[in-house]
């Protein structure tokens, strides 16, 4: 009988595994969570909260379908991160069952259909959010404003949040009073209707809105990762370089290119969403090209789209090409 | 009926039936009665096979199987030394589907060859005649004796030999053809 | 410890360091037991077993054929195969498959010698003056080279490729010589045990080399975390004046290896995936590149053969690992098995569970049997806890493979075809290069086995090409056969024709003959009855 060849045991070096790196993940968006909750809505842990254990309870739900073992495919912790970038994507009033609903379809066809961990071609957490986007257009653009939102008291929110008749056209009404698009939202509606944005009213909305203050402690969290090289340098600093680069040359509104960069979900995106290895390029070259091209996509939906924030679909898009860019960079100067 | 239904209607018969015909021209293999390229392809279908030599398929030699396989549309499952690796590279190859081993040829075996009793061989030289490929060496009256090496295990030489003195063993594995074992 | 260090800062910064490097590889944590005792004990000159094993097999692999008979009395050093020779004074007690050190336990056919009581003592090297040494250099070096087929060198480095060969193969002369003095993998330290014993043996076998291989350079390539065997050797280098030059490397696994070295030393990448056309293969040999690399353990028996005319038939082993009670390195005869070696030094296993492993703690294997002999390819023998599996869990695609691979293959992508057997894409990808280090199989977060997928596919493309190989010469053999038949079915066709044309050309002869014969007959008949 033939033992195990290779001895790890006898090497030391210190080696994370997939469970260690989906933790330091989580680490790594705490600062931004903190922020958000701070600056936009707190409900947000709620939604981080529910969409945790909604990701764990469908994954073992599939894993047993499936046949699997249950306890070694959840440990590793990789559908909680996706439920806590999912829940941190969509707006904090979501009505908890379309949350649900997301929750859902990102495990089951984002993840289970393909096969699981490391199968999937597309970003698990960004087919949750493209379906949800589709279904409950009206709720999913639904942001609350932030001034007003502090005078509500939490249990108010939850209670809203809880009902299930939110589409109720009578309560959106009542909604409308308390909620104000993000900037980027406001920034739409005025190109909408023709009008011209004023640069220095842009500013003040960018950085009073706390999106600005989000972006950048998301970005302090995806430092530490680099820092501690769980993920590398290629994805995000392209998604950034090649989204910079074209708000700067391309960009018909007033918004210098700096505030757009932070604005959005453009840092989360960047170092927690694109750099997931599972539906990125293998390559470092390949990286490259994968992060100008989301950069790039999210630029062209934001500005000439029909949504105000593409990251979710640039992401998803880009996953598209992943098979291609592999095989191209893997065949670099070949004739065949 | 209006004459845009009629339009229509012909588009979409002619869409069928052009559709319908090109894909009952791709399930065939790719091949074509008379063309040039037929001798290549038996070629290719020939490199494919094991070259046991042992007519388990029904023809006399892996050759003919080939020449059979592109010219008579024989099936491609016939081929028991081959077994399952060799029907998937023909499929690939004839961009057909791979179909499970035809069992009335005969069963994949592990690699064996042939081995001859010495003590009790009478020399009669009916299994030299037998041997596909020359892998036997002996005179008449005289003993005769199985180049292992050469050997592919084709069991053509049993039913010919009067004494039944020969048998089939696997090879003992040699260092340098011991292979590391799959990982789990 | 504290010594060592004092010397690095001292030293290292004198000697030229490695102008290239290498991709990937990792920065271990290179502790060697064996090494720690070495002050007080030194090498360790372990006593001769009663008893040697000598397994008759070649560099590939091959069995070959012994020239001695049973109950034959040798002598050490006597060629008993083609390139093997009894490593001690003896009788050939038996001629059997015995148990080497092989992953998969085999046996091969081996030679047993029983050794005799009045075995002369290995001596230690004389080293002689600087212009003795010189002299007695440049008269072994006018010696036809074919003469260091008697010493049965080969490489100690744990390849065990002959040594002669790698010099002689090198047509176009050999531009570069590398001495290897790299011992990247943890636990491993016979080397370093060797140049801090004997660092004037291996400077004196090193210029042996230089004026045997008529090198245009000679790098002696040594890691920066050895600068007290640096020190050393560099003085002996200096007292008789070698030809040599010592180069400080990076301590990264795996730049002991023979392609991450040379690319170190000299920038050419040898066995790399080429990147601008991964589907041909661009592995080449050293020796066509006029480089040839060779261990200090084998320049150190070069040197033995020069001073006293002894064969290689000795070796430094360490006994390193966790669970070895006196980690040390001795100096081992080969054919001495494993179980001696660890009693010998009051290392034998007590209980169950310890491994023993050959090879260091990346490249080695467990033992199947201690009975297995020690040959030249064992520099390491371990003695490990029991193995805890981690189960491999899906692959995230990380990429941390590709960037540790030193010579940058694409593990992950190898692995997915490894795994379906997809051997032709292997091949493009260039598997071939795998040099078997293990450092994917570290940095995964998957704990996939990728070294053993690796090994498994490298040998199974092989068989499979032997396979095909003998399919081919099948088949030709079948064709001639058939040809021969039709000939001889048409040999025949024409025989019998021919014979029927005779019958029946004869056959109008000789009723033509027989009737006039007849009435030949008849009219002399007619004749006599008138008269």
């Amino acid at each position: 009988m033939l033992k195990p060849i290779l001895d790890t045991q006898a090497v030391s070096l210190k080696t994370l595994n997939t469970q260690h790196i989906m933790l330091w993940v989580l680490a790594a968006l705490l600062p931004g969570v903190f922020v958000y909750a701070w600056f936009i809505s707190p409900l947000v842990f709620f939604n981080i909260a529910l969409a945790a254990v909604l990701a764990v309870v469908f994954e073992a739900l599939a894993l047993y379908w499936r046949g699997q073992a249950i306890h070694g495919g959840v440990q590793d912790g990789s559908i909680v991160v996706a439920a806590v970038l999912l829940a941190l994507a969509v707006p904090p009033l979501l009505p908890f069952w379309q949350l649900a609903v997301g929750v859902f379809i990102m495990v089951m066809l984002g993840k289970q259909v393909y096969g699981g961990l490391g199968n999937n071609p597309f970003n698990p957490a960004m087919v949750g959010y493209a379906a949800l986007l589709v279904s409950f257009p009206q709720t999913m653009t639904l942001w609350s404003a932030p001034d007003l939102l502090n005078q509500l008291t939490l249990g108010h929110l939850l209670n809203a949040k809880l009902s299930l008749d939110l589409l109720n056209p009578n309560l959106l009404i009542d909604w409308d009073g308390i909620t104000r698009a993000t900037p980027l939202e406001h920034l739409r509606t005025l190109k909408m209707q023709g009008l011209s944005v004023d640069q220095n009213l842009a500013q003040q909305q960018f950085i009073s809105s706390g999106w600005v203050w989000t972006n950048l402690a998301f970005l302090l969290g995806g430092l530490l990762l680099l820092y501690r090289r769980i993920i590398q340098w290629h994805i995000p600093a392209s998604v950034i370089l090649s989204f910079a680069l074209c708000s700067l040359l391309f960009s018909a509104q007033n918004v210098p290119w700096y505030l757009s960069v932070f604005s959005g979900a453009l840092m989360l995106g960047a170092f927690f969403i694109a750099t997931d290895p599972v539906t990125a390029a293998s390559s470092n070259r390949g990286r490259l090209v994968f992060g100008a091209g989301i950069g790039a996509l999210c630029f062209i939906i934001r500005e000439f789209g029909g949504y105000p924030e593409g990251f979710a679909f640039a992401v998803l898009l880009m996953n598209l090409c992943v098979p291609l860019i592999d095989h191209i960079d893997m065949h670099w100067g070949t004739s065949a | 009926m209006t004459l845009p239904a009629l339009v229509g209607l012909v588009v979409l018969l002619a869409a069928l039936v052009f559709i319908g015909a090109a894909l009952a021209r791709l399930s065939r293999p790719i091949n074509t009665e008379g063309h040039s390229g037929d001798e290549q392809l038996i070629e290719k279908v020939n490199n494919l096979l094991p070259q046991t030599q042992c007519a388990q398929c029904g023809h006399p030699g892996c050759r003919p199987y080939a020449y059979a396989i592109i010219k008579q549309r024989e099936p491609i499952n016939r081929c028991p030394p081959g077994g399952d690796r060799t029907i998937a590279d023909l499929a690939e190859l004839l961009g057909t589907t791979a179909l499970p081993l035809d069992s009335s040829c005969g069963e994949q075996k592990p690699i064996q060859v042939a081995i001859i009793d010495e003590s009790v061989c009478i020399g009669c030289t009916l299994c030299i005649h037998a041997c596909p490929v020359d892998a036997i060496v002996g005179a008449g009256k005289l003993m005769h004796t199985v180049i292992s090496d050469q050997c592919t295990g084709c069991e053509l030489c049993l039913p010919p030999c009067p004494v039944d003195c020969i048998d089939l063993v696997s090879p003992a594995t040699s260092t340098s053809d011991w292979q590391w074992p799959r990982p789990a | 410890m504290r010594v060592r260090n004092a010397w690095r800062k001292q030293f290292s910064a004198e000697k030229p360091r490695a102008p290239f490097s290498f991709h990937g590889g990792l920065k271990l944590d290179t502790s060697k037991r064996a090494l720690t005792r070495f002050n007080s004990t030194g090498i360790k000159e372990l006593p001769l077993p009663a008893k040697l094993v000598v397994p008759l097999i070649d560099y590939h692999k091959n069995n070959i054929e012994p020239l001695v008979n049973i109950q034959q009395t040798v002598s050490r050093g006597q060629i008993i195969a083609p390139g093997i020779i009894s490593p001690a004074y003896g009788t050939v007690s038996v001629i059997e498959p015995c148990e080497f050190i092989h992953p998969g336990g085999l046996s091969v056919n081996s030679v047993v010698i029983d050794t005799h009581a009045n075995n002369s003592e290995n001596p230690p090297v004389s080293i002689p003056s600087a212009k003795a040494a010189q002299a007695m250099i440049n008269s072994f070096a006018e010696q036809p080279i074919e003469t260091l087929e008697q010493a049965a060198l080969v490489g100690l480095g744990g390849a065990g490729f002959p040594t002669l060969h790698k010099i002689k193969s090198a047509n176009n002369g050999i531009h570069t010589l590398i001495i290897n003095a790299a011992e990247c993998e943890p636990e491993i330290a016979c080397d370093e045990a060797l140049m801090l014993a004997e660092p004037e043996a291996i400077a004196l076998g090193i210029e042996t080399l230089v004026q045997l291989t008529q090198c245009q350079q000679c790098i002696i390539a040594i890691e920066d975390s050895k600068p007290l065997a640096q020190q050393q050797l560099s003085e002996a280098i200096n007292t008789f004046d070698v030809n040599a030059a010592i180069m400080t490397i990076p301590t990264r696994y795996p730049t002991g290896a023979e392609t991450t070295l040379i690319e170190v030393v000299t920038g050419k990448r040898l066995a790399y995936r080429n990147a601008n056309s991964p589907t041909t293969k661009s592995q080449t040999t050293p020796s066509e590149h006029g480089i040839v690399c060779i261990n200090i353990g084998t320049a150190h028996a070069l040197w033995q053969m020069v001073e006293r005319n002894q064969a290689l038939d000795s070796r430094v082993v360490s006994l390193g690992g966790s669970n070895m009670r006196n980690p040390c390195n001795v100096r081992v005869r080969f054919g001495t098995p494993v179980n001696f070696v660890l009693s010998a030094t009051d290392n034998t296993p007590d209980n169950a569970h310890t491994r023993i492993r050959a090879g260091g703690p990346l490249s080695g294997f467990d033992l199947h049997s201690l009975n297995a002999p020690i040959t030249a390819n064992t520099n390491c023998i371990l003695a490990e806890a029991a193995f805890i599996e981690t189960p491999a869990q899906p692959c995230i695609r990380c990429g941390q493979c590709a960037d540790v691979c030193p010579v940058k293959l694409l593990p992950q992508q190898l692995h997915w075809y490894a795994q379906s057997e997809d051997h032709d894409k292997c091949a493009q990808l260039n598997l071939a290069a795998c040099i078997e280090c293990g450092c994917c199989d570290l940095v995964c977060p998957a704990s996939i086995k990728l070294t053993e997928t690796f090994r498994y596919a490298k040998s199974t493309a092989r068989f499979l090409s032997e396979q095909n190989q003998k399919a081919d010469e099948a088949e030709q053999r079948f064709k001639n056969r058939e040809e021969r038949l039709k000939q001889r079915e048409a040999d025949r066709k024409a025989a019998i024709e021919k014979r029927k044309q005779a019958v029946k050309s004869q056959d109008k002869k000789t009723n033509t003959d027989r009737i006039k014969a007849a009435l030949e007959r008849a009219r002399t008949k007619q004749k006599s009855s008138k008269d």
